[in-house]
């Protein structure tokens, strides 16, 4: 002890650390050994914040696959259902096509319609539009013209 | 939601100085509209519609125990 003493002097400051640092070093020795014997020492519970926030992550990472994978199957579903609209569409379209190529070779095709009829209709479309101005497309020439001449 | 849905519908009309062809021809436009426009209703119908049941699908699968975690460790 008295070599040690002569050698460290503890009661200087330098000695001061070089105890506080043997104290450290044992207790960081002792941990080391218990931890090594099964002893956990985790004052601030860090494993269990650590396997929380682990668990989140897991469940969000889950939810965010299942509502991709959901969000994939309704993409699906609504193409074809898009798919069978126009479908739809186009069969009526076609319908419209096919008599009115009947309705040009009548015989009374040509004839102009008579003034009283034609001021009726025209007054029927702008009491329509009036109504619902976003069915009526703003050029007379745009498509939507069923004069198709 | 499609654009198919989206669209909204056109009236046809007829033109200045229209004849019976013309006008016949309305008639047929007229009521292919209807068909396109009703289509695009349901259409737009049966959207909201799925959107909705996945929804209640996802939410159903959260709902046994209200626990988040059912989803990775089912009971």
């Amino acid at each position: 002890m008295k070599t040690l003493t002569r050698t460290f002097n503890f009661a200087s400051p330098w000695g001061w650390a070089l105890g506080l640092l043997a104290i450290l070093a044992l207790g960081w020795l002792a941990i080391a050994v218990l931890g090594g014997l099964g002893f956990r020492f985790d004052p601030f519970n860090t494993a269990e914040k650590r396997l929380e926030t682990a668990q989140t992550t897991a469940v969000t990472a889950t939810m965010a696959a299942g509502a991709r994978a959901q969000e994939a199957v309704g993409a699906r579903d609504t193409t074809l259902k898009g798919e069978h609209t126009l479908d739809q569409v186009r069969h009526a379209e076609t319908i419209a096509a096919e008599l009115t190529t009947q309705a040009r070779a009548a015989p009374n095709a040509n004839e102009d319609l008579d003034p009283d009829r034609r001021a009726r209709l025209r007054n029927e479309y702008k009491r329509l539009c009036a109504a619902r101005p976003a069915v009526c497309p703003p050029d007379p020439a745009a498509p939507g013209d069923a004069g198709d001449r | 939601m499609p654009a198919t849905a989206k669209a909204p519908c056109t009236l046809p009309r007829l033109a200045d100085l229209p004849t019976y062809a013309d006008l016949e021809a309305a008639y047929y436009a007229r009521g292919a509209v209807i068909v396109a426009c009703d289509a695009a209703r349901q259409l737009a119908v049966d959207v909201h519609q799925g959107e909705h049941d996945d929804e209640d699908a996802w939410l159903a699968r959260l709902a046994p125990s209200g626990s988040l975690l059912d989803l990775i460790e089912p009971r």
